[in-house]
């Protein structure tokens, strides 16, 4: 299972993610989290399961959401207050609703 | 608030999403950010071959001409890596072959410059200066190839053959068409009229695009701009940059040209005051707030934030606090979130101009903390006083509002808190 995020540079996300591993670790779920540049989207389309974007980028939420759309990979945008306040749990929470979301699909 | 909010989202969103999907613009933006390492590399040999300290500059002078090899084969050469990086992305963009591309359009390049009397290469037309006929060459590639590619006007091989092999032969008649075209122009301009490609591109695009984005005003609309985006929680810097970086970088590169000569420096605005100066903790001079936050907040909300985030604010990353705060449709904050960096701005622009500390010509990475990144860029130690001095300019900005918004959220604190333990009883 990998869960990707995706902002400008893959700056601020990287925060997140160490987060984000912590909560994983401790409820022992095994989950790969990465951070990268949205505009490397094409790379990681494909081997993500879910792609987490920062709310500061959602003005490429078109482009974003289509290749993702395209790629059948579920995306969406982080809270903007749970991305502020960097809680891991809130947005790991997030990218596991959004994958069993599309599996009942 | 929401009314205007709305109105942000509904009319403002689409244009700055197209500006930033907007394929020839992001070409040229990553085109540029692939000669980002080059132009730190080159930086580091130019504080050595070129310091700003007089008797230093002295004492390197004899190894001045070796020591500026390495500097004009990295920043030197800003718009011969960019017209090939620039028509490789573009062309990846399309699905086409970006190698092929970026071939072609350094051919082009080459054509379209003019060589000097001895019949070298000019190394200034290779930097900066080429930047903008790079960008524009790149493009007129690119859509060339394209226009060919589209109507099958291409050499096909049979299967089986390399892939290597069919490539070079699907760039042939688009590339000879190419060349022929730059070369025919530049041939007519030169014979006709005593002008150049070089010489035209730098007349109406080049100059004009510099002299309004290295100004005072274009400065500071460029900072109004990045905060007002930012305060709808949009990356402001990523998209005011995908317009105006080749003008900043350009701007840097004269400044880079001046130093190596040993000449005044001519412009105070370029890459490192739109990266650096005015974006200490990053954007809105956020690392002044996070202060406040750690030093002086009395809710628990602002405490545990500016705790929370001092680290990654210190390297110039604010996003936590921009949401976290939040900045975003926040009048109490989003108000001097505007004020600080553009007072700062201002404060850097006249002490720059006026001489009182040197003019930026160093790139370092953005996430170079302060007062290091004043310092470095500008090769002046008062750089980074000006610097601290600057960050606390942007704490007395942003210190009666803070009060404000802290007093705030603890009332809130304390009445949920009150709320909770009522309901225990």
């Amino acid at each position: 299972m990998k869960i990707t995020l995706l902002c400008a540079l893959g700056m601020s996300t990287s925060l997140l993610v160490e987060r984000m591993k912590k909560v994983a670790n401790e409820r022992e779920i095994n989950v790969e989290i990465e951070a990268y540049s949205a505009d490397d989207i094409d790379k990681h389309v494909e081997t993500a399961n879910v792609i987490l974007l920062g709310p500061q980028i959602r003005y490429k939420k078109n482009e974003l959401f289509k290749k993702a759309k395209a790629a059948n990979t579920p995306i969406e945008i982080i809270d903007m207050r749970a991305y502020g306040s960097t809680d891991g749990e809130k947005v790991l929470d997030q990218a596991l609703d959004l994958m069993n979301y599309t599996r009942e699909e | 608030m929401n009314g205007f909010n709305a109105f942000m989202e509904r009319y403002f969103m689409p244009v700055a999403g197209k500006l930033a999907e907007q394929r020839h613009l992001k070409a040229v933006r990553d085109g540029i950010v692939a000669a980002m390492p080059l132009l730190i590399i080159g930086s580091i040999f130019l504080i050595i071959s070129s310091p700003p300290i007089e008797s230093w500059e002295t004492f390197m002078e004899p190894y001045a001409p070796t020591l500026n090899i390495p500097v004009d084969a990295t920043f030197g050469m800003l718009g011969l890596v960019a017209v090939f990086a620039i028509s490789y992305s573009l062309a990846n963009s399309y699905k086409m072959d970006g190698l092929s591309a970026g071939v072609l359009a350094l051919a082009a390049f080459m054509v379209a410059t003019p060589l000097t009397e001895e019949g070298d290469i000019p190394l200034n037309l290779m930097g900066a200066e080429g930047l903008f006929i790079a960008i524009v060459l790149a493009i007129f590639t690119v859509e060339v190839y394209r226009f060919f590619e589209n109507r099958n006007i291409v050499i096909r091989m049979p299967e089986g053959v390399p892939p290597s092999v069919w490539r070079a032969f699907s760039a042939l008649i688009p590339g000879a068409v190419i060349i022929f075209i730059v070369w025919g122009v530049d041939l007519l301009l030169t014979s006709s009229f005593d002008l150049s490609l070089h010489g035209i591109v730098s007349a109406v695009l080049r100059q004009p695009l510099e002299a309004m984005g290295g100004s005072f005003w274009g400065a500071m609309i460029a900072i109004i701009l990045v905060h007002l985006l930012w305060s709808f929680g949009i990356h402001g810097i990523s998209i005011v940059a995908s317009v105006m970086a080749p003008i900043w970088y350009s701007l840097t590169d004269q400044n880079v040209a001046a130093q190596q000569a040993g000449e005044a420096l001519p412009h105070v605005i370029g890459q490192p005051f739109m990266a650096i100066w005015w974006a200490v903790g990053g954007s809105g001079m956020a690392l002044a707030l996070t202060i406040l936050f750690v030093w002086r907040a009395r809710s628990k909300h602002l405490k545990g934030l500016g705790r929370g985030s001092i680290w990654a604010s210190f390297f110039n990353i604010s996003e936590p606090v921009i949401f976290g705060a939040p900045i975003v449709m926040n009048p109490l904050l989003f108000v001097p979130f505007i004020l600080a960096p553009l007072a700062v701005g201002i404060i850097t622009y006249f002490s720059m101009s006026l001489g009182i500390v040197g003019k930026p010509y160093v790139i370092v990475p953005w996430t170079t903390p302060p007062p290091f990144s004043g310092i470095l860029t500008t090769g002046d130690w008062r750089g980074g006083v000006l610097m601290m001095v600057n960050l606390v300019v942007a704490m007395f900005i942003y210190y009666p509002f803070f009060r404000l918004y802290d007093k705030k959220l603890m009332e809130e604190e304390e009445t949920n808190e009150q709320a909770a333990a009522s309901k225990d009883v």
